[in-house]
């Protein structure tokens, strides 16, 4: 029994300067709830998008909290399920009572989660989907600080054009994004009189692309464009390699993945990979982030940790102008507001709540790294196409 | 359209189907047990060769001997553990068996690699020119070693005292027990050289595809297709299954795209399946 009194008293002793810490008269933290893949298939991206929102935390209690006020986070895992995600966001909201709302990671997750906000008519940053399809059932409360499906392509029209390409082959993993991304690349096409040839799409579990290869030999397209899984980037460019074979430009978004260019070596050369975030951006507040999450995990943040560091930027902004947590003025603040991130400017269309101000880059792999090449403002090289023979490297 | 061209791409992707399903076969011809963790196994392969060649800088030839010797050595560990003690049992006890270890397989090596993805940069890249073509440089060493793999191991099954003892196992456990012949010891070299095979198909894939903990899923399956069709445990069937299979899947992608093309190689395996449940050349399963 003493032993236990003593421990109590301990507890009191080490509790007792914490409480002094806290910013005069403002006992209550802001509870931000966040429900994000921790264990399941998504769990390895979503640690970096947590681990973002954390430093985020770190960040503003040091600054003296947000309306002076205390952050505090409220997580939970969703076992990268979306009806685990709905129902834990139904939790945050009436169980726990968080103050605000950031979405899960992932498409599917951010679905269901916005849904749940919606019918209670809590204001939601959607920074982890980047689905249209999000923004396309009028909700009121679901402001988007993601960049969106058509964000990825958008820098293939002007590159194309500017390198005189006029043929484009898709050649995807059949998935919901290369679906999406096919719709912005039609609209490309079209508006830049750019011929997409074919549309092809393989079962997840394809590692062979020969049949892909002797069609191509023969019709020989500028763009040979690809969205899936960086595995398949790196066996595309081993096999073109292998066969003697290159388009003008090879695109895939798994060529902007630290992975490739470690597993393809030299052959991961000059292809270019979609992006939306890279370390060396000259975004507002990027250098002062990169440096912030190198010295508390010891690595570059990637694309997973930028879109989280957007989102809950855009949030204390947001709760900064307004002034309270009041879910309609906030609602009104988010859906004019313009900032900038790490990932660029910030603009949402105040009807759907889509993100249009955020632009997707390009980048080319040079010498072992990532070179943005698009957009013109931000690029760190100028590209080089068509991509040089294998013969001529 | 290029028919010599897809010819041999199929052709050469049907090598790697074949040393792909050359361990798995032989195991099931002498043991008569599904490995499941086969693909693992392989995929341990492909992910040893990468450390040895690009971490700790060896000549990729090291890897051609170290990695078999290592899923061996891992095969015959998990006989000696787990499948030994299951012998006697009902199929479905070794085919469960199998399917654990395969997952612990897995997630070991996801603790030991990480969850990424990662290759062999500049390790058999390029092409040579034959006959009019770029051929796989990869491809091409891969198809001569499964070749050379499958005629060795039939060899070693027909004319080698030892294989005849596997042979008499496989077909008349108790005439062998009779002759002399340890049963325990020749399932245990069998799974070991079933499991050696595996990682030598590890280590050929590493340098054309990109390798990671679950890779076995990849093409464990297809694997399993290519024995099913050339007749489990049947080594020539096995070779001409997987050349059929690799050929079909080349045309059928090209003529109907690769969804077809996939679906070539499952299609074949249901119709021999209903048809001729045995394979082209296979001995077929016994209860």
């Amino acid at each position: 029994m003493n032993g236990f009194k003593t421990i109590l008293a301990g507890a009191a002793l080490l509790a007792a300067p914490a409480l002094t810490l806290a910013p005069a008269g403002a006992a209550e933290p802001i509870k931000v709830g966040i429900a994000l893949s921790q264990s399941g298939n998504l769990a390895d991206s979503a640690e970096h998008y947590k681990k973002a929102v954390e430093l985020w935390r770190d960040q503003v209690n040091a600054r003296g909290g947000l309306l002076n006020r205390p952050v505090e986070l409220v997580l939970y895992d969703d076992r990268s399920d979306p009806a685990t995600a709905a129902r834990l966001y139904e939790r945050l909201i009436t169980n726990d009572n968080v103050d605000l709302l950031v979405s899960p990671w992932g498409s599917a997750s951010t679905a269901t989660a916005t849904a749940v906000a919606e019918k209670h008519k809590r204001v939601m940053i959607n920074s982890g989907g980047a689905s249209e399809k999000i923004h396309q059932r009028n909700f009121k409360h679901i402001f988007q600080s993601a960049a969106p499906i058509s964000a990825y392509v958008e820098g293939i029209g002007p590159v194309a054009e500017k390198f005189g390409l006029k043929t484009m082959d898709i050649i995807s993993r059949d998935y919901p994004a290369a679906r999406d991304m096919e719709v912005a690349l039609n609209k490309i096409a079209k508006d830049r009189n750019i011929k997409i040839e074919k549309a092809e799409y393989f079962p997840a579990g394809t590692s062979d692309y020969s049949s892909y290869l002797a069609q191509a030999k023969q019709s020989n397209p500028d763009i040979w464009i690809s969205v899936g899984y960086p595995n398949e980037a790196i066996e595309m460019v081993r096999q073109f390699r292998a066969n003697n074979y290159l388009p003008k430009l090879f695109v895939h978004n798994g060529a902007s993945i630290d992975d490739f260019v470690k597993a393809a070596g030299k052959d991961a050369e000059y292809a270019v990979g979609m992006s939306l975030y890279e370390p060396v951006l000259k975004t507002k507040g990027n250098a002062e982030f990169v440096k912030a999450y190198k010295d508390k995990y010891g690595a570059e943040p990637g694309y997973y940790s930028g879109f989280g560091y957007a989102g809950v930027t855009v949030l204390e902004e947001a709760v900064r102008k307004t002034g309270s947590l009041d879910q309609d003025k906030l609602r009104e603040t988010l859906s004019t507001m313009e900032t900038d991130t790490v990932l660029g400017h910030h603009k949402v269309d105040p009807k759907t709540g889509l993100q249009v101000g955020v632009k997707g880059l390009l980048v080319q792999i040079r010498d072992g790294k990532r070179a943005i090449i698009y957009p013109e403002e931000l690029k760190t090289a100028d590209a080089v196409i068509p991509m040089p023979a294998w013969a001529n490297r | 359209m290029p028919v010599f061209e897809l010819l041999i791409a199929g052709i050469l992707l049907g090598g790697l189907y074949a040393l792909m399903a050359c361990g798995l076969n032989l195991v099931f011809g002498v043991m008569r047990i599904i490995n499941f963790a086969h693909g693992d196994l392989l995929a341990v392969g492909a992910l040893t060769t990468v450390s040895i060649v690009t971490g700790l800088h060896l000549p990729f030839y090291v890897a051609i001997v170290v990695v078999p010797l290592l899923t061996a050595a891992l095969g015959l560990a998990m006989q000696v553990l787990v499948l030994r003690r299951l012998a006697d049992g009902p199929m479905i006890m070794s085919l469960l068996a199998t399917f654990a270890l395969s997952t612990i397989l897995v997630n070991l090596s996801i603790l030991i690699w990480g969850g990424g993805y990662r290759g062999l940069p500049g390790v058999l890249g390029g092409s040579v020119h034959l006959l009019g073509l770029d051929v796989a440089l990869s491809r091409l060493v891969s198809f001569l070693v499964a070749m050379a793999v499958t005629l060795l191991v039939w060899w070693f099954l027909q004319s080698t005292r030892f294989g005849r003892a596997i042979r008499s196992v496989s077909q008349a456990p108790e005439l062998a027990v009779i002759n002399g012949i340890s049963i325990d010891a020749v399932r245990n070299v069998t799974f070991a050289l079933g499991a050696a095979m595996a990682g030598l198909a590890g280590v050929l894939l590493a340098p054309t595809f990109a390798s990671d903990p679950q890779l076995g899923a990849r093409f464990g399956i297809k694997a399993f297709a290519v024995i099913i069709v050339g007749g489990m445990g049947s080594y020539p069937g096995a070779m001409a299954a997987a050349l059929l299979l690799g050929v079909l899947e080349v045309f059928g992608g090209y003529w109907f795209g690769q969804v077809i093309g996939s679906a070539m190689l499952f299609l074949v395996m249901l119709v021999v399946l209903l048809v001729r449940p045995r394979g082209l050349l296979g001995m077929g399963v016994r209860a």
